[in-house]
Order: C-alpha cells, then structure tokens, then sequence
C-alpha cells in the first residue's frame, strides 16, 4: 500500500504541477479530478470490498501421520464489477504440538484462480487452518480495512498405533472401589448381592432366598453381582516437544487399543495448559471422540505436574504415567497420591537409557519392543 | 504440478501455493482488452489529429483503430507461436512501408511540418521545416490517411503489447500520453471531448488496476505471494468506463469552468519559479526598512551592520531620494502598527477614487512645469537582499501602469501583489526638478475640472488631520509637557514648519545619535524611555520620538521607513544599498503638498552629500565638529528654515554621487547579493535525491524479482546455477571472511546441473539455497550499516 500511496502522490505532484505553469481551466480540471479520484474509487470498491469472500477447504479431515492432503484457497466476488485486491494471511497450527505456518498471499478478489497447498504433518494433533487476517483494499490500493471473516478447516492427524501389552499384576493393597461390580449385569460374586427376582428353572437352589420367599408366597432368587476388572488410569504428562509428545501419543493409542480388545477399562487424567483437570473414562464405543479431544488440547506445561490440589478416584489399583520429562519427582508425588496403586511410567527422552523399575524408556525405535513387554 | 514442500526442522509442512485456475474463455478476455484498446487508441488520436487540425476524418481515424484494436487483440492474446504474433503487425507496417514508402514519408513529413507550423504559431518562434514536395490536395490527404493507418497500427500494438503482454497499465499510459504531450507542449489544447475520452481511458486504467498491472501468475516475494488478476480481465468488469465518465461529468460540476478564477497564489508561485524564487526569509524580514507590516521596537537593540547589498538602484534623478517601504500610522506604545479597518474605511471613502500614493504626483502634475519631460525620471529597484514583499517607491511616483505587480497598502506606501515571493525589480516614473524640490513653494492652480479631485483632497486632509495627530492616552499628558516645557507650541513659532524645525533640535539636543542604545526596559513607554531616560538612539528613535512630538504639537505624522537611494552620476549605473543604507524617517502631511518626508536624525544630511546614509560612520557625539565627520561643518539640521524636505533649496552643488559597482566608503567592499536562487536549487536536488533513490528501490526490487524467478524456476539444474552464481557472487564480496568455501559436494552439484542431463532433485536444490541463505545472514551480521546499505540497494547482493 506505501507504494500504491507513493505513485499516487507522484501522480498528484505531477498533476499539481501541470496547474502550476498550465494557465488554463484544463490544468485545474485535471488537479481537482485527481484529488477526487481516491475517494471515488473508494466509493466505487466499496460493494466490492464488503462483498468478497474467502473460502478454505481442506480435501480430507483426517489424516494419518505424514499423509499430505490438500488446502485450497479461493477468493470470490459474488457482485459483477472487477474486484480489488486482497491480503490473505493464513495460518496452520498443530493444536498439539503448536508448530505454526503462516503465509500471506495477495489475490485479487473474482478471479477465476485458486490456491492450492499440500499439507502433512510428522506429528499427530489437530491441524487447524485459518484466515488469520483477510485485509480489502480500493482499485487504487490507498485504502484498505480488514474484515472479520471465520474461515477455518481442521484435519485430525491421528496416532500411530503398534502392537501392544499390558500386563497388570494383581495388587491386593487396593481395595475394590464402590461400585466396582458391573450395575447391569449379574454375576457370580457371592460378596455383593445385585438384586433378587423370581425362581427360573436352572437356577441354583442354594441362591433361593428362602426367608423371602416364604413372606412373598413365591420362590425368589438371590443374583450376585459381577466383578468388573481392574481399571488402569492413565496420566499424561506431554509437556515437551513435539517429536515426544508424538512418541508418547503413539504409545497412548497403542496401548488404549489393547486396552480395548481386551475389555479393560481405563480412564485418562490429563491436565490443560491453564491448569484445569480432565479425567475421562475411555469408553468401549468408538475411540474417535476421545481423539479429536486429547488432539486439540493444549496440555500443560507450567512447572509440575500434580501441584495444587489433585485427587483421584479413590480405589485406583494401577496408574501408568506418560510423561515427556524424567518422571522421577512426578512419580515421587504420585505415590503420596495413591499410595495403594501399582505405578509405572513411559517416558520419552532424547536419548535411549535402560529401563529402570517401574519406568521405562521410550522412543521411536523401540516402541513396539517396549509396548510388547509393559507390565504394571 | 507438484509443488516443492517447504522443508523445515518441524513437523508441519505447508508446501508453496499453486495456482489453480479456471478455464476463462478468450472471447472474455478479447471483449475485455478490446474496448479499452479501442478507447486508448481513439482517443490519443484525436487528441493529436484535432489539436493540430490535420486533414484526416475522425470517422476514419475511429474505423482504423477498430480495425487495428481488434486485430491486436486477437494477436497478443493468442498463447501459442507469441512471438510470431507479437511481429505480425511490425511485419505488416514494414511491408506497407516499403511499398507506400514516398507516400508514408510525404505524410509524415506534411503532419510535422503542420505541428511545427501550430507551434510557430503560437510561440511566435521560428522553427525549420522538413523539406515537402509540393503536392496537391489529393496527394495530401492520401499520404496524410496512410499515414494515420501507420500511426494508428503502431499505436495500437504499442497499447496491447502494454496491456497484454507486459500487463502495465503505466506503459498503456505512456503511449496514450504522448500523443497529448506533442500539443500540450506548447499549450495547444485538443477539444474538449476528446481530453474527456482520453481522462476516461486513463481512469479506466487505475481503477482496474487490481486487474491489468502485475506479472502475470504466482510471484514469490520475500515474505508473500502475490498472484496478478489478470484472470479477472472480463467484459463485466468494463462498466468502470461508464463509472469513470459520471465522475468527470460529477467533476466538472463541482468546479466549473465560469465560476473558475485561478487563485492569486498559483499566479505568485509560478512567477517566482520564472523569476527566481525569493523567500521571506527571516533575514530578510527582519530589520529596518524590512518590514511591511508593522515595526516592532520592543525588539529593537543595539544595531550591526554587515555591508550586504540590499537594494541596487538605477536612478536619473540627480538628489537625494527616499524610497518608502513602511509607513506606521497607529502607535501602540512598543511597535508602529497600520490602521484598522475603520479607519482604513474612513481613509478610503474621504479618498474616493484618488490613491493617496499619488496624492504628491498628482499636486504636482498641476504644475505648468509637470508636461516637461526634463522633470520626469525612472528608477528600477532591484531587490537583492531586503524584503522581497516590500516596495521602496519615491514619494512623487506616477501611476505608471504597475497595478500589475504592485499594491497600495492603505493609504501609506505599496507592496508586491506576489505574497509569497514578492518581485525582484520593478521600474517607476516619478517627477522631480529643482524648482519641485521645496513643496512649500508649490503654487497649485486646481481647474474647475479638478473638483473631484479637490474635494478627495479636501476630505482626505480632514481625516488626516483628524486621525494622524492621535496619541495613546498615556502619551498625551507627558509629551504635552515635554513640549510646553521647551516652548515648542505654534504660538511660538511662525508656522508649522519652523516648529517642525525647532522640535527636531530640541530632540537633537536633548539626545545622542548610537548604534548600541540597547533594548527598552520591559513595562516602559518606548518613546518616553528615549525622551526621558535613556536619551540615546538611531533612527528609528528619534523618527519615533519625532512622529509622536509633531503629533502632539497638532501636525499630522507618520513613521516611515525604507531605503534613501543616493543622487545619480554622470551616467545612469546601478548603485548598490547596503544594509546599513536602511533608514527611518518621519512624514508628515500638508495639504498643499501631500505627504512629505522629514530627516530628524542627527547628523544626516541628504542635501549636502551626494552619498547614502552611512550610520556606521557617524560619532556617536552631539558635538558636530568632530574631525571624521566630513558633514560637520554644518551642524545644523537637515530641516531648513523654509524647507521640510531632507533637500534644501535651489542652488545645489553639482552632483557626483557614487556610481556602482563601487563599494560606497574607501576600503569597504560591497558584498552583492544576487537574487537567491538556493531555495530552487536546494528543492532541485532534494526532488534529485527522491527521484535517484525511487529509481534505485525501484531497480533493486526489479533485479530481486528476477532473481526470484530465476530460482524458482521450474527447471531445477537452471535453479540450481542461478544459486551457484548468486553464491559466487557474495563470495567475491567477501573472499577471506564469512562461510567457507564451497565444499567438493557443491561444486560436483553444480556441475551436475550444468552439463548432466539428470535433474537434480529437490533435496540436492535446496542445499544451494542453505547455503545461499547462509552467506546472506553472515553478510547482514557482518558488515556495517553503510556497508549494508551499498549492498542492498546499489550492489542488489540480497
């Protein structure tokens, strides 16, 4: 825009100095219709500069790691008169990782042109694209305003998920929590009672609640209830870099998917970067919610972990954490934390070291390897 | 295309933009480009063919463009065999040319010998023509039509190589241009519809600029992309036409022709420019006899004088002359001030028609001896180095047609109509003799055809004597004293003239003539601190002092101030007035006589001496018999007994005077100062340096954009040399400093790309451009500012 205002003004003086040593009403003429022109062709680009669209468009929403799909760009004039130029400054985050791209593109608004970029990412996370800034200006260029504009797409980069186990060991110290047993199916646990209804045939004899029966006049049956297995909580520490927090996103799917064959449950503790707690329970159904969840979070990275007042839910007999720093002093708190529970943490630090008790060390070439052979 | 991702030490890959485009139909760009190339084309022509009233139809000249616009439409806008297309009608006006060759040259040759003729015409110069055959009117106009076809086909292929080949909107403006600058040049002013047409094109063009400037495709800058939109070049973009006409018409509503009248500061700016420019600088305004609008003595000090040339003057008049610049009327107690409006209304309505500038000329042209021509004479002031919106004008000055350049102020003294430079040299008539010298001794016989005159006259002596003999009410009681005290009343004295006299040696005796009397206290009467106290002064003091005592004593007065020019020699030569030639002096007014000039400072007597006031050289002693003073044989003052005027009567000594460019006292060399022409020349070189660092930007950004092209050229093995080059190139800069050499991996790459005919890959590119980037961001880390600067904008290194 400086240069368009610096040829303007070259065009004034020009024009003020042909009225200068020109006598006649010409001169003037010309003076006068170059100081108005600005302003008339503002008027004149104004339809077009309220008018202008821009449309962003991703080709797919999700996107394995390193796949490229395509983002394309267009701006669109729905009036017929020629457009004005237009910035564009579009911008591309990992929500994850927090890597950002941003260019700035100058089109013409009504064009029959389009851009088009390829996009990839290394890293899982949520790819968001935006139209940063959309900037109008007049036919002249001198005059400009931005509008605000919410164009955005989003591709989700999922993890990669491998081969894994875990193995839990039993831990006796934890006491099976309220409501451990299943509250809609029956089972055979003779500890907890889940309900009493009428005798069908094949029904044990020795489940019949006979003082019931005899006040009711009926025959009715004693339903025990069904342990549910031990649940596995899994706390993500992912304060790092990107190419960490990738590894251990990819030790997270895969261990969620084993998880999930196996009908484990498990929940999942996190904390976001302005320090809220979340603690979700992973459930059977579709995993996918659960990922464009952790994907567009922002995890927190201001100092440790579990400072300020943190619980859990009580009864929790194995924690496994993933964390992108040495999980020394995190697993230190978390022991007063849960006393009873069976902890271990994987860990991705730039360098391979051997695995200590209770933590392991990860990276990309030995994921799987570590994965197969996780035991709590 | 595949488009080459943008490699970065992180995960997310954003790759460069390609451009996607739309299939546009050519008949959407042709419908496009050619109204505007007919409108360019057509109106250029008739600007030119109507300004010098040549010998073609317009119809034609309208029929040739329409035939020539379409064609290089269709030409330019072929994409396949450009280059071929691009020739086709070079080829074809070469073809005409060697076959119509005496025909094309008759009309060239007739249609510049009548532009020569229209600027002969106006100008009044005589130009040599091209040698013609003499021709009948069939010929004529044959070799004038194929003439046109010519200049039209070159016009037209110029307009559509601008617009659609190079995309220039500037270039199509150009060569529209310069068919209206061949008139133009010498003010000859096509018709008015076709100007219109012609401001329509070039409005047409910087409203659809967005569509017709830019290379064409996707450009890579530094820090953006810019892709040009020239794909919006559609028919439905050309109601701008239509939108550019309204606002001519809308235009030339708000500023008419008739009620047009060109502003009197373009008129005093342009003739500054043709004449030299003098600007009222403050040395140039500042002082005594600078002012023209009022005189501040509050600020009055002690005086320095450095012997600049101020004034050069050509006069024939062989006395002494004052030449008044200012005159104060109001005193305010620390400055001398003009009238107010009332009395300026006042002054007007008793002076009718009558300029009181005149009045004494006017008197004197009642005179039998006035017709003589012996009593007329000229003087030309050239202002060197005073106020250039003053003008020093003698007392007698004639209304000698120069209401043009100059203005009466009131009914004081003129000024320059130019108010923002002023005028560097005017000539005067005015009337003078010996026998005119003593005004008192002016017998006025009015006819009866001059009772107008008489009656302005009559009016305007009552309000002088009404108004002139004012003074601020403090002043009144203390200056009556002062009088009455000395015996200065008329009843003591015979007649307004000797009290006159007697009032100018009281001061005299009562005060010292310095040129270091020092300022006057804050919260003091300026006059009363010189009466009373501090009893020093120079000019300005004592005619101050003077002016206010003749007011008192009831005898109109006036402060005045400007230069006295000396008498002149033998023969007519400019003499120059120095600084210290500037002088103040008091004027009072009789009816009989007008305004007349009074010398009431000491020691200066322009009746006796042929040469200027020289302030710098007189004692500062009352006693006139001082041995460097030359004048003190006669101590008396300047008023004689029967005279008011500096010149006392009749027989006078012949004149010698001092003749330019002589300095006027022995060893005192006179510094001419000639018309300032810096302020131009200053503006001159600062619009220099402007234009040399927009071409040198402009030039930078041409190479980098180049250069830009160049390595990212789809050719990778070109993209690779270009980088190789680049980097050759910094390294010469910078031999023995910054990134090592290139390595053997490099040079083998290299090599690679200029005689291999494998492509390198994208991996094997971009290690040229780390590479370059390298050398780039140790060479702005590096070297200083200046250094930098050379190298970015005269070297273009990065």
């Amino acid at each position: 825009m400086a240069k368009n205002r610096l040829e303007y003004g070259v065009i004034l003086l020009f024009s003020a100095t042909f009225y200068l040593f020109f006598l006649g009403y010409l001169s003037f003429y010309v003076f006068w219709a170059v100081v108005l022109f600005p302003l008339f062709s503002l008027i004149c680009s104004l339809p077009c500069m309220l008018c202008a669209k821009v449309s962003l468009q991703l080709e797919k929403s999700a996107v394995r790691k390193g796949e490229e799909t395509t983002l394309k760009l267009t701006a669109s004039l729905p009036v017929f008169l020629p457009g004005g130029r237009v910035r564009l400054r579009v911008s591309v985050q990992n929500l994850l990782t927090g890597e950002k791209e941003e260019e700035t593109c100058f089109l013409t608004s009504g064009a029959a042109e389009a851009l088009s970029h390829t996009l990839s990412s290394r890293y899982c996370g949520k790819l968001l694209c935006r139209v940063e800034e959309f900037r109008v200006y007049d036919y002249l260029g001198l005059f400009s305003f931005r509008r605000r504009l919410r164009s955005e797409a989003a591709a989700f980069c999922f993890p990669r998920a491998v081969p894994a186990s875990l193995t839990l060991l039993p831990n006796p110290a934890a006491d099976p929590p309220d409501g451990h047993y299943s509250p809609d199916t029956p089972g055979d646990d003779p500890s907890e009672l889940f309900g009493i209804r009428e005798y069908r045939e094949g029904d044990r004899l020795s489940r019949i609640h006979w003082k019931l029966s005899e006040k009711a006049g009926t025959l009715l049956y004693k339903e025990m209830s069904l342990p549910l297995p031990e649940e596995v909580l899994l706390l993500l520490d992912l304060s790092g870099d990107p190419e960490r927090q990738d590894c251990l996103m990819d030790a997270l799917a895969s261990l969620l998917s084993s998880l999930s064959k196996e009908g484990r449950p498990c929940r999942i503790w996190y904390r976001e970067k302005q320090g809220a707690v979340r603690e979700k329970p992973v459930s059977k159904g579709s995993l996918s919610p659960l990922w464009k969840d952790l994907l567009s979070t922002e995890f927190f990275s201001q100092g440790p972990l579990f400072s300020g007042d943190i619980s859990f839910t009580p009864g929790t007999s194995h924690a496994l954490l993933l964390s992108c720093q040495n999980p020394a002093s995190s697993l230190g708190t978390l022991r007063q934390l849960l006393p009873e529970a069976r902890l271990a943490a994987l860990t991705a630090l730039p360098s391979v070291q051997e695995s200590q008790e209770s933590v392991f060390f990860l990276s990309r070439d030995n994921l799987g390897k570590v994965l197969k052979a996780l035991t709590l | 295309m595949k488009q080459k991702p943008v490699e970065k030490a992180q995960g997310l890959f954003l790759s460069e933009p390609a451009l996607l485009t739309r299939k546009v139909s050519f008949f959407s760009f042709f419908f496009f480009y050619f109204p505007l190339l007919l409108l360019g084309g057509c109106s250029a022509l008739f600007c030119f063919y109507t300004a010098f009233s040549l010998p073609v139809s317009l119809s034609r000249l309208f029929l040739c463009n329409l035939l020539f616009s379409a064609l290089s439409a269709l030409l330019f806008l072929q994409k396949k065999h450009r280059a071929l297309y691009t020739l086709c009608l070079p080829l074809l006006l070469l073809a005409g040319s060697l076959i119509f060759a005496s025909q094309l040259r008759a009309g060239l040759f007739y249609t510049v010998n009548r532009v020569i003729s229209a600027y002969m015409e106006r100008s009044g110069l005589t130009l040599p023509a091209l040698p013609l055959e003499i021709l009948d009117r069939k010929e004529i106009l044959f070799s004038s039509a194929l003439f046109t076809f010519a200049l039209t086909l070159i016009l037209q292929w110029a307009l559509s190589w601008a617009l659609i080949r190079k995309n220039s909107g500037f270039l199509a403006f150009a060569f529209s241009g310069i068919l209206l600058l061949v008139p133009m040049v010498f003010s000859i002013e096509p018709p008015p519809f076709a100007l219109a047409m012609i401001l329509i094109f070039w409005g047409s063009l910087l409203l659809l600029r967005p569509v017709l400037t830019g290379e064409k495709g996707l450009i890579k800058t530094r820090r953006s992309f810019h892709i040009s939109g020239a794909l919006a070049a559609r028919a439905a973009a050309l109601p701008v036409l239509l939108l550019v006409s309204l606002f001519l018409v809308f235009a030339s509503h708000t500023a008419s022709e008739e009620h047009y009248s060109r502003p009197r500061v373009m008129d005093d700016i342009r003739s500054g420019v043709f004449h030299g420019a003098q600007f009222p600088v403050p040395e140039r305004t500042k002082g005594i006899g600078k002012n023209n609008t009022s005189v501040d003595l509050k600020e009055l000090g002690d005086r320095n004088y450095t012997g600049k040339t101020m004034l050069r003057v050509k006069t024939s008049k062989p006395a002494s002359d004052y030449l008044k610049g200012f005159c104060g009327s109001v005193y305010t107690g620390e400055s001398w001030e003009q009238r107010s409006e009332e009395q300026n209304a006042a002054a007007k309505a008793a002076l009718g028609s009558e300029k009181a500038q005149f009045l004494n000329a006017r008197l004197l042209f009642q005179l039998p001896m006035a017709e003589e021509d012996s009593v007329r004479y000229s003087l030309t002031v050239r202002n060197v180095g005073a106020n250039p919106r003053c003008a020093y004008l003698p007392y007698t000055m004639t209304e000698s047609g120069l209401s043009s350049i100059l203005e009466p102020v009131e009914d004081g003294f003129f000024q320059t109509k130019n108010r923002i430079f002023g005028e560097s040299e005017y000539t005067v008539s005015a009337l003078w003799s010996w026998e005119m010298e003593n005004p008192f001794s002016w017998q006025i016989p009015f006819h009866q055809s001059e009772s107008d005159f008489l009656s302005s006259l009559i009016g305007y002596s009552k309000f002088v004597n009404k108004t002139d003999t004012q003074l601020p009410e403090q002043l009144k009681e203390p200056l009556e004293s002062y009088l009455s005290d000395r015996g200065l009343l008329l009843s003591h004295h015979g007649s307004p003239r000797q009290l006159i006299k007697a009032i100018v040696e009281a001061v005299h005796s009562q005060c010292t003539y310095t040129l270091s009397p020092g300022v006057c206290p804050q919260g003091e009467d300026f006059v009363l601190y010189f009466l009373l106290t501090g009893k020093k002064g120079y000019c300005v003091h004592f005619a101050t002092a003077a002016a206010l005592l003749f007011r008192a004593a009831g005898i109109p007065a006036r402060y005045a101030e400007g230069y006295v020019a000396p008498p002149a020699g033998e023969e007519a030569e400019w003499i120059d007035l120095p600084d210290h030639s500037a002088h103040a002096w008091v004027e009072v007014y009789f009816q009989n006589c007008g305004w007349v000039p009074v010398e009431v400072t000491p020691g200066l007597d322009f009746s006796q001496t042929s040469q200027p006031p020289d302030h710098t050289e007189f004692s500062p002693s009352p006693s006139p018999s001082s041995p460097e003073d030359p004048r003190a044989e006669d101590p008396s003052p300047t008023v004689s007994p029967e005279t008011v005027t500096p010149t006392p009567e009749s027989s006078r000594p012949p004149v010698g005077g001092i003749t330019s460019p002589e300095p006027s006292q022995p060893g005192e060399t006179a510094q001419i100062a000639e018309a300032p022409h810096w302020p131009l020349f200053l503006f001159l070189f600062l619009f220099g340096i402007l234009c040399l660092s927009g071409l040198l930007v402009l030039r930078r950004r041409r190479l980098l954009s180049r250069r830009e092209k160049a390595f990212s050229s789809k050719n990778r093995n070109e993209a690779a040399l270009s980088y190789y080059a680049r980097i050759l190139a910094l390294q010469n800069y910078l031999p023995f400093e910054g990134p090592p050499p290139l390595s053997e991996a490099l040079e083998d790459l290299a090599r690679k790309a200029r005689f291999s005919q494998h492509t390198l890959t994208p991996q094997e590119l971009s290690l040229f451009e780390n590479r370059l980037n390298a050398h780039i961001a140790f060479l702005e880390k590096t070297v200083s500012p200046l250094e930098r600067w050379c190298c970015r904008y005269l070297r273009v290194l990065f």
